[in-house]
């Protein structure tokens, strides 16, 4: 499916240190998020561009001037005791990198979220740290 | 009601009264505030949806200007001298505004905004009209009122009644952009074919949770076990294989909820006594854009391939939507 590339306006990149890491990757997290496309270190190497790009396990240098994010601290948090881990399931990992790549956005528009944050459910004072970190 | 032929998203419910079928409103949630199968909100009684097919089963040889063509005999049938276009700076009504000013065709341009909404697009607006050379009259609106739909949600059209009417514009020819090939949401589906290949089936599942969870995921997993979840899954693979006697496999992956959701869209404006016009979704510009090669669509930019002086400035924006909270 070539030509579907050719199509797609391609912006954000996941890339991985080699196949089997893709193949995992396509196998777990990707199913919830399709907003990209998967690369290899030496897949990605060949791509040249304004992209926004998150790294797993690796880094490629030729592509350090786009926005890039490297996850393998991120990622190194589910591994540490409550409360301090940052416990990924595929969902919410595919969640994170949605809003990453997402970011752009606010950048030039700005947020609609308040209006979410001061009245959107629940609003039983579970999360009213964080909304009081937002608003 | 809609004034031009839009027979590819007809959609009527039977008239009539009686216990409440909540297996509609179950059905309206998966998908977002539309539905695909024959339900209807009273038991007993049905949807009729459109039983024009879109996909041909040949590839129109056409090239963009053909379509420029058709979009201009829309505009001129049934433009008057009282004409409004909703301006949202973004691709579509853009390209409208463009084309009519181009046919000279008189109209106001008008654009809703927000105080409290930072993604209303109201500074891309200014820019737009300031290279098509034409005046804005913006509407402030700070909330919709909450509606009650009999059937399907839309609130934005909710809140261009209401500019309409506080502006005394109603009894004008209103011209809207919907369906248009900006606002087509194809880039998900082409990206997943180039990863993955095509895969109808999984796609449907996008098509549902895209379209349920208001574009927040992009998942083409199973999320819900319920019957009338997987009857949405199921309504969209029947449409993939209509989709089959289609040879540009590219334009079934961006094309199969169109119909649906199309008419979804057009919907509310068919209801009321305002003269809406639908140019992008008349029916020899739609089915021209959709059975064209694919090559000219997604990332090309098929209205520039229309009219070669178009602003290119609502394409250096992400879509934001009209953003104002509903309450």
């Amino acid at each position: 499916m070539d030509s579907a590339f050719q199509l797609c306006n391609i912006q954000n990149l996941i890339v991985l240190a080699n196949k089997d890491a893709k193949q995992a990757f396509i196998d777990t997290v990707y199913p919830h998020n399709i907003d990209c496309i998967v690369l290899t270190k030496d897949e990605a190497k060949e791509w040249s561009g304004n992209y926004k790009v998150m790294f797993f396990g690796c880094f490629v240098e030729e592509l350090k001037d786009c926005e890039n994010i490297i996850m393998d601290e991120f990622i190194f948090k589910t591994w540490l005791p409550k409360p301090h881990c940052v416990r990924w399931e595929p969902e919410s990992l595919a969640m994170f990198i949605a809003s990453w790549f997402g970011q752009g956005k606010y950048r030039k528009m700005g947020n609609n979220l308040n209006w979410r944050f001061e009245k959107g459910k629940p609003n039983d004072g579970r999360f009213e740290w964080l909304r009081k970190i937002m608003i | 009601m809609n004034l031009n032929h839009t027979n590819y998203f007809d959609c009527t419910f039977d008239p009539g009264h009686g216990d409440t079928n909540k297996d509609f409103f179950t059905e309206r949630d998966f998908l977002g505030g539309w539905t695909v199968s024959e339900r209807h909100p009273i038991k007993g009684l049905k949807r009729r949806a459109s039983t024009e097919i879109l996909p041909k089963n040949k590839i129109y040889n056409y090239k963009p200007i053909m379509l420029k063509e058709i979009l201009n005999n829309v505009l001129l049938k049934y433009a008057t001298d009282q004409n409004v276009i909703f301006l949202s700076g973004g691709k579509d009504s853009t390209a409208l505004a463009h084309a009519m000013k181009e046919l000279d065709i008189p109209f106001t341009a008008l654009s809703l905004y927000s105080d409290v909404s930072p993604t209303t697009e109201k500074h891309i607006v200014y820019q737009v009209a300031k290279q098509l050379g034409i005046k804005v009259k913006f509407y402030k609106l700070n909330k919709i009122p909450k509606t009650h739909f009999d059937y399907w949600i839309e609130n934005p059209y909710t809140a261009k009644v209401q500019a309409l009417k506080d502006l005394k514009l109603d009894k004008h020819t209103i011209f809207t952009g919907e369906i248009g090939t900006g606002e087509m949401q194809v880039n998900q589906s082409l990206q997943y074919t180039a990863m993955m290949g095509y895969k109808p089936k999984e796609l449907s599942y996008w098509h549902v949770n895209v379209c349920g969870s208001y574009r927040r995921y992009n998942s083409v997993v199973p999320m819900y076990k319920d019957s009338i979840y997987q009857e949405c899954v199921e309504h969209f693979i029947k449409r993939f294989e209509q989709w089959d006697r289609h040879p540009d496999v590219l334009n079934r992956v961006m094309f199969s909820r169109l119909q649906d959701e199309g008419a979804y869209r057009l919907f509310n404006y068919g209801l009321d006594d305002i003269k809406w016009v639908h140019p992008f979704a008349d029916d020899m510009f739609i089915e021209t854009c959709v059975n064209i090669p694919s090559t000219h669509k997604g990332r090309k930019n098929l209205y520039r391939e229309m009219y070669d002086k178009l602003t290119d400035i609502p394409w250096r924006y992400p879509k934001s939507g009209l953003g104002i909270p509903t309450v």
